[in-house]
């Protein structure tokens, strides 16, 4: 069933994404209510954040089958991010404000606003293929095999090697701008 | 390229990254090269994970304010059968009054039952930890995790006669129990429960009332929901549900 599941999400089926995400929301929240006693809004952050983690691991394939079931992995993530929150909170009390504001904004943020706001400009700015190209491989998880069907390439190997040009593409138009900035 | 790739996706086997590492350590200008990809990387993952947010936020649109789900594709379904189920309604009204009182209570049970009973997750080892000390319960919990509750209910008798965690043992064993069916022996696990302890008592009190509920014997079923209620634990909500259910039948 959850090898099941994990092709799906694998397959990036949004049905299936969706319904999995409704299937243990209210669970995993009274779950998280009940043992930690955070609030609901936190909850349901601490849900999506999960469900992020869950479905990007399953994605970049660092989970491709697993021996227990998905749900209990589910819980487990969220029992460690309960934890690390957890921990900040207990940290506030000890630590300037200050300090640990700026903490948390670099945990949040690997990449700074604004350059990854120029950065996505570049993308959307780039001429066609290289735009749909990128955008529907890195950001919208579409397999090789199906660009090459939507935008009518001979193989799933000539949309790699395309890739590859507009990537390079991508990487100099960023750091000419990054350079002129 | 592509190695490139592979060594942010961390998918580079070990021979691969020892020679990736040694080119990155040699050349200054590949290693400018696999920095700014860093970036450009990243920000793509990040966009990725924004895309993401977007679309689990979407889903939270069909939760109301207390966190329940507002049924939106059955109202337009309901719309468009309105007046068909107002009829079977009302034929429905007239044979059940006349059907009321040859009615049992059972079936409602098995309604309110299966509505309510859901099979409490796995929180003793909902990872693979190879802590010693808690090999003995991994064991266990793969089998119930993988829904095996004979296996498991074998593997909790096991585990009852050497683990100081029984409280958790004989929770997640009336649990396997309940699932199987067997819901007098799962009542008498719960009543070999410490409530002194402190350990899963309100987890305890709420399926036990189901149990209770299961077995028909709803005075007792009543009296462990008020217990539930007066916690104010999350199981509260629900406790104060059946009990207004069960008090309405």
């Amino acid at each position: 069933m959850s090898n099941c599941v994990i092709t799906s999400i694998l397959n990036n089926d949004n049905k299936a994404i969706e319904s999995y995400y409704h299937s243990h929301r209210s669970h995993f929240i009274s779950w998280a209510q009940l043992n930690y006693n955070i609030s609901l809004s936190d909850c349901q952050d601490v849900y999506q954040e999960v469900m992020i983690i869950l479905v990007t691991k399953i994605q970049n394939k660092q989970i491709t089958k697993i021996t227990s079931s998905l749900k209990t992995l589910l819980f487990g993530i969220g029992k460690q991010l309960i934890r690390n929150r957890l921990k900040l909170i207990y940290n506030k009390g000890v630590r300037e404000e200050k300090y640990y504001r700026k903490v948390i904004n670099e945990q949040v943020n690997n990449e700074p606003d604004d350059r990854f706001v120029i950065i996505m400009s570049i993308l959307d700015d780039m001429k066609e293929p290289c735009r749909s190209l990128l955008k529907l491989f890195y950001i919208d998880n579409i397999s090789l095999k199906e660009i090459a069907v939507t935008l009518n390439y001979k193989s799933a190997e000539s949309v790699k090697v395309q890739k590859h040009r507009c990537l390079k593409q991508l990487k100099e138009n960023v750091f000419k701008k990054l350079g002129d900035t | 390229m592509d190695l490139i790739e592979r060594y942010f996706n961390t998918s580079l086997s070990d021979k691969e990254l020892d020679l990736f590492e040694e080119k990155l350590a040699s050349d200054s200008l590949f290693a400018e090269e696999v920095q700014q990809f860093g970036v450009v990387f990243n920000a793509l993952k990040k966009a990725r994970v924004k895309k993401l947010e977007a679309q689990f936020i979407s889903y939270e649109k069909e939760y109301n304010s207390s966190g329940k789900r507002y049924n939106f594709r059955n109202l337009k379904r309901r719309k468009a059968t309105g007046s068909i189920v107002l009829w079977i309604l009302f034929i429905g009204f007239t044979i059940q009054t006349s059907l009321y009182f040859s009615t049992s209570s059972s079936s409602k049970n098995v309604g309110l039952f299966a509505n309510y009973f859901e099979v409490y997750p796995n929180v003793l080892s909902p990872v693979k930890r190879t802590i010693n000390d808690e090999n003995f319960v991994l064991d266990a919990m793969k089998y119930y995790d993988a829904e095996n509750y004979v296996s498991a209910i074998e593997a909790f008798d096991k585990l009852l006669l050497k683990s100081d965690s029984r409280n958790e043992i004989l929770f997640y064993k009336a649990l396997a129990l309940m699932t199987e069916g067997d819901y007098l022996t799962a009542k008498i696990q719960f009543e070999l429960m410490n409530i002194e302890s402190g350990v899963f008592v309100n987890h305890r009190n709420w399926y036990l009332a189901l149990v209770f509920l299961k077995l028909e014997k709803h005075n007792k079923a009543k009296m462990l929901l008020k217990e539930v209620v007066a916690d104010s634990s999350s199981f509260s909500i629900k406790a104060s549900s059946l009990l207004n259910e069960l008090s309405a039948s």
